[in-house]
Formats: structure tokens, sequence, C-alpha cells
């Protein structure tokens, strides 16, 4: 990726990159977009009635102050996914918070994160899912994986919840850990390296997510800066 | 007192079920407020050593130190001035139901302390404002080396036990109402369960709040020694007062190698009572330890009971149930620290808002670096009863190390339609149908109860639940 971020309709081929984050970006009426993004910009996304948008954050680089990204939900029948891939190396730290602010009623924010850790890096998100008093039929939901791949890596996860409207669906899950030591196991037995084992572990852990980018010309990039900011490549490409 | 406020207090009586209050005859009252001479003059009645009035008046100045905190509930009604530190209801502890006064005697009746005690339990004392008042431990126990009295006795009984122990779990300068509490605490249970004793019946205290503005500062120590095991059950049921009053408790618990300790807690202060609780426990190598913990009382609850996990093979199992009916927040949690490899957590926490009722949860859950394999799993499901209520959910997870398996879930939601189609089509009214779900969606934690709580604690859910629908 060139520029930070690349905004793009799903509905034709028009798309705009930024280097910048505008202090406000308006998702229109009835839009369909996906943004993709290097970093997690400090910066607010509002979204008008029908408005769909897809964020596709995949990030190798991090950075030291700790940044908000926050989603007005202000128009009914919005649909905000938000998809995150980190692959943290070295000292990188990642710490950010995302917001959504479910203000109209049927507003829906799905947010979805996996972090594989390396090194002496570090995760710290806060996820924040405030559903107002008007916003009846919300649903919100918030996933945070971590695979933790070395002793000195770190994660921290606050997922938050404020609920004020009564029929609503929300909820959140997280997960901290290792790679799955029988899945690890399988693959040893069959006669592939540990390295290699593992490799294939964290491609597994991502597609899950990967798949569910509704454009598939950014799963493939996505698999591609994966695979690009894994520690096996990485020092060849930097 | 002026008509209009008795009126209100006769109002009130009547129609919260454990709103009743006793004509009692303090001993000992203190002034409101708190200074250093009160804290010199609780001492100095109770006959204090040195030390321990070293000890308060430091826990004081730590207080006055310490700003209110910032987050949680709102706490900026407290007025810390317009409060009795210390009340003591009649002049000794009595160890012979016949020797309590009538009318301390007749607020248990009410409670049914004495009938559960004939048939159930295994010792029992019970808090009437700030003093253990009763006290009774079966024979065999006493034998076996079991210690179960007023914590004040255990100071003058057996100091050296217990100052190796006191506020080595929650120091005074943990947190400002900790600090409070070590300045003017009173009353509370001392429990030692010696090397390889298992009691197997629970041991029980009840509290109350009698005295108007009156705050109760008890504080808890339980010892189980090595491969030992006790259930200690606290229950609380508070008359109705007009003004608001203050319960600030320091429960520390430790469980040695190999040691059980459940800790189980019905509060159900009026709604008109702050309810601010330091709890913790540590667990040594192979112990449990077990909070069971339901909120369904007070106008402000902030209570997280922890567990440190100190050696390997210590576990901790924390299920808690919290109520926030109108005008109510419980915010309520559990904190766990993973300071020892291989060791285990599980933290599974319900809730229930109803009309302009908010309940939080607001969790910890610290792994430090080096920690291999520990294991955690929490789960935080809400129920919310109305478009008036709130619910918000606060967990942090902070781990510093690979080798571990950390599973987290929360889920929010409202009472099933279908469900209640399903029910009311059976012939049950929405009120009965509502409570059906709700007790529901408790069973998994009011089953750990002992029977005669488990039937309170649905009591007292339908009684939360009336006028909740229609």
């Amino acid at each position: 990726m060139d520029t930070n971020f690349v905004l793009k309709n799903l509905t034709d081929t028009k798309e705009e990159s930024f280097a910048e984050f505008p202090s406000e970006l308006v998702i229109p009426e009835g839009a369909d977009q996906l943004l993709l993004c290097s970093a997690i910009p400090a910066g607010k996304v509002v979204l008008r009635e029908g408005a769909k948008l897809t964020v596709v954050f995949v990030g190798c680089r991090g950075w030291s102050q700790s940044r908000k990204m926050v989603f007005d939900l202000i128009g009914r029948n919005t649909d905000l996914t938000f998809l995150g891939f980190i692959v943290g190396l070295g000292s990188e730290a990642f710490p950010f918070e995302t917001i959504s602010n479910h203000i109209a009623q049927q507003t829906k924010a799905h947010y979805y994160l996996r972090a594989a850790m390396f090194g002496a890096s570090n995760v710290d998100y806060q996820g924040k899912l405030i559903i107002q008093k008007h916003a009846q039929l919300a649903d919100t939901y918030l996933a945070h994986h971590t695979l933790l791949l070395s002793d000195d890596s770190r994660a921290r996860t606050i997922p938050a919840l404020e609920i004020e409207a009564d029929d609503v669906k929300a909820g959140h899950a997280a997960t901290i850990g290792k790679v799955d030591k029988d899945l690890m196991f399988y693959l040893l037995s069959r006669g592939i390296s540990r390295e290699q084992a593992e490799e294939l572990l964290i491609h597994g852990f991502f597609e899950t997510q990967i798949r569910m980018i509704p454009e598939e010309k950014t799963q493939t990039l996505v698999r591609e800066l994966i695979t690009k900011f894994l520690p096996s490549h990485h020092e060849t490409v930097v | 007192m002026p008509n209009n406020t008795q009126d209100k207090l006769a109002a009130d009586l009547s129609t919260y079920k454990y709103g009743f209050s006793t004509d009692t005859t303090s001993v000992f009252k203190a002034d409101k407020g708190l200074n250093k001479e009160i804290v010199e003059a609780i001492s100095k009645y109770k006959n204090e050593p040195q030390w321990m009035l070293d000890f308060r008046l430091n826990a004081y100045e730590i207080f006055k130190s310490k700003p209110m905190p910032t987050w949680g509930g709102k706490l900026s009604e407290i007025d810390f001035d317009n409060i009795h530190y210390y009340v003591k209801p009649s002049d000794r502890s009595m160890r012979d139901w016949a020797d309590v006064p009538q009318d301390i005697k007749d607020t248990f009746d009410k409670l049914g302390v004495p009938e559960a005690e004939r048939k159930f339990l295994a010792g029992s004392g019970a808090q009437f404002e700030s003093e253990m008042v009763y006290h009774n431990l079966q024979d065999s126990l006493t034998k076996k080396g079991v210690i179960f009295e007023g914590i004040d006795d255990a100071l003058k009984n057996h100091p050296d036990l217990f100052r190796e122990h006191f506020a080595t779990i929650v120091p005074p300068r943990d947190n400002k109402f900790a600090a409070l509490n070590s300045a003017v605490w009173s009353g509370g249970s001392f429990i030692y369960v010696p090397k390889g004793v298992h009691i197997e019946l629970p041991l029980q205290a009840y509290f109350r709040i009698n005295s108007e503005n009156m705050g109760q500062f008890e504080r808890t120590l339980i010892i189980v020694d090595e491969e030992a095991s006790v259930h200690y059950v606290e229950g609380c049921t508070a008359p109705t007062y007009s003004s608001d009053s203050l319960h600030s408790a320091v429960v520390e618990i430790i469980v040695k190698r190999g040691g059980k300790c459940q800790y189980t807690t019905i509060q159900n202060w009026s709604h008109n009572v702050y309810n601010l609780v330091t709890k913790r426990a540590k667990a040594m190598q192979d112990a449990t330890m077990f909070w069971l913990d339901c909120n369904l009382g007070s106008k402000l609850t902030m209570k997280y009971p922890a567990v440190y996990l100190m050696e390997p093979g210590a576990k901790a199992e924390i299920l808690s149930v919290a109520f926030a009916g109108s005008g109510q927040h419980q915010d309520a949690g559990a904190k766990i620290i993973h300071a020892a490899p291989n060791t285990t957590s599980t933290i599974n926490a319900k809730s229930i808002s109803k009309g302009s009722g908010r309940s939080t949860y607001r969790g910890l859950l610290k792994v430090y670096p080096g920690m291999k394999n520990c294991k955690s799993k929490v789960a935080c499901d809400a129920l919310m009863l109305d478009k008036e209520s709130r619910s918000d959910t606060y967990p942090t997870m902070e781990v510093d190390e690979d080798e571990v398996s950390i599973e987290h879930e929360a889920t929010v939601s409202k009472i099933g339609e279908e469900q209640m189609f399903y029910l009311m089509s059976r012939g049950l009214s929405e009120q009965e149908a509502a409570t059906m779900i709700v007790n529901g969606f408790i069973e998994p934690i009011v089953k750990q109860l002992p029977m005669e709580y488990a039937i309170e604690m649905n009591r007292l859910i339908e009684l939360e639940m009336e006028g909740a629908v229609g």
C-alpha cells in the first residue's frame, strides 16, 4: 500500500486514496463502501441512513500514542463491519480505542480483531460499544482474538458495553493464547517443521476473518500483506 | 422526630419486607463525623493494644490523603461527617442464646436466624450493629481447634495469629474505603480452620444495620490452614431508613496449601445503603478459593471480590448475580491475578437490570510474565427487563505471558418473546412467566447456594420482580 487510506465504492469501481485521515469522514446515504487502512487513524466516521461500511485494517507497524476511532451510527439501517489484522513484530505497540455510538434505530456494528504478536510487541485495545436509549434493535458485537507467539509479547483487551436500550443484541468475546497444541502436533506428525507449522496455523487464524471481507481483491491483498509481515519473510522485505 | 419523617418512615417500613426496626439501647455511641479523637476513642473503648491504635491512626491519615474514586457509581452524595462511626449495642459478646437481649433476639427471629441455626448451621455469629452479640460454635468444632469468634475477641484471645495475618491481604493503602475501614473497623468474624480440618456445614453470620446513619465497618479475617476447608455464609438484610447510610467492609481470606474456602454473600441492604466493600483472598499452592456473590439490595454497590493466585496449582472461581431495580446501581465484578504458573480461574457473572436500574460488570484478569499454563474463562451475561434499564460491561484483560489460555465472552439480551408466549400459553400470568425466566437465568448460580439460601434468593427475586411487567 502506497498511501495510508483507501476508500472504495463497492457498487462501482470508484476509489479514493488519502494520506491524512479527515477529521470527519461521512459515509453518505445508501452507500456501500470499504475503507482500507494501514494504521488506525484518530478520527471520526459518520454513517448516514442505510450506509454500509467495512473497515479493513492490516498492520505490522505500531504507534506510541493511543488512538481513538469513533463511529457515529446516526442513520437507520446502518451497517458497520470492522476487520482488524495485526502482525506485531519487534517492540511495536498497538494502543487504540474504537467507539461505536448507536444513535439511530436498527443499527449494526460488528468488530473483529485478530492479532498475532511476536517479539516484545503488544496490543492494547479498548472497544466500546455504546447503545443509546432510542437506538432500539441495535445489533452489536466485538471479538478480539490474540495469539501470543513469544515470551515477551503482551495483550490487553477491554471490550466495554454500555447499553441503555432494551431491545438489542449485544455481545463480545475475547481469547488470548498460543497456537492450538493439538493442531500443532498433527502438523508436526506429518513431518512439517515447527516454523512452517506455526506459520500455517497463523494463516489459518487470520483466514476465517479474511473471508469476511466483502471484496475478493482486498481479500487477496490482505493475505499477501500478512505473508509479507510474518517474521520468516519480513527480514527479506525490509 | 418531626411527624412527616415518621410518616415517611412508617410508609417505607410497611412496603419493605425486611423493613422493621427494633428499639435498641446503645451502650456506647460515638459522635457523628470522623476525626482523630473518634478513632482514638473507638480504640480506647475496645481496650486495644497500642499497635492497633497506631494502625488505625495511620489508616486514618491515608484515608484523608486519598482522593475519592472518580469511576464506578456516584459517590458524591456520601457525607462522611454525618455518620456514626461506632455504635455498641450491648455490653459484651454472649455465647448463650438465652443471654441475648430480647429486643435484639426479636430482630433475628424475624430473619429466621435461630431456627436456621437449630436445624442446619454449625455455628452462628450475628453482627447486630457493630459487635458480635451472639456466638455459638458446635462443641465438636471447638475441640478440633476451629476458632470462630467476633473479630474483636480474636484480637484479645489470639493476638499472635491475629497480628500475623491482619491487613496482610488488604493493606490500608489499598483504596480510600479500605483505609476508612482500617481506621474505624469494628465487628466482623474471625475464623481459623486448623490443618486438615474440614467443616462440613456452612458457618454463618447475619449482618444488620439498625442505627440510622451508622456506618458499618466490619472486618472479616478467615485463615484456612493446610488441607483444611470451610464454607462461610454472610447474609445481609438491613431495615429501611429514610436517610442514606454507608457500609464499607473489608474481608481478607488466606487459603494455605491444599485448602478450600467458599465465601457466600447474599447482600440485600435496603435501597439507601452505599455498599463499598473490599474483598480479597490469597490462594497458595493447590488451594481453591470460591466466591459466590449475590447483590440484590443497596443504593450503590461497588464490590469486586478478588483472588490472588500466589502459588502453582491454585484455583479461583467467582460466581456472581446482581439485580439492579429502580434507582439502584450494582457495580460489581471480579478480579483475578495470576501470580503463579499453572493456575486456573473461572468467572461467571450474571446481571439483571429492571426499571431505572443499572448493572455494571467491571472485572480484571491479569497474568504476569512468566506465569505459564494459566487458564481462565470469564463469562458475563446480562438481562434487561425494560426500556429504562441500563447494562454495562467493562472486562479488562491484561496478559503478559504467551503460554496461556484465556477466554472471555459476554452477552446482553432481553426476555425472549417466544419464552414468554410459551409460558403464558401454559396458563402463567405475565408476571409469573417473567419471574420464572429471571429465576431460570440465574439458576446455574443459585443452585450453588445452600438450600435455605437458594429458597430465600428465589423469594427475593419474586419480590423484586413485582410490578416488573404489565
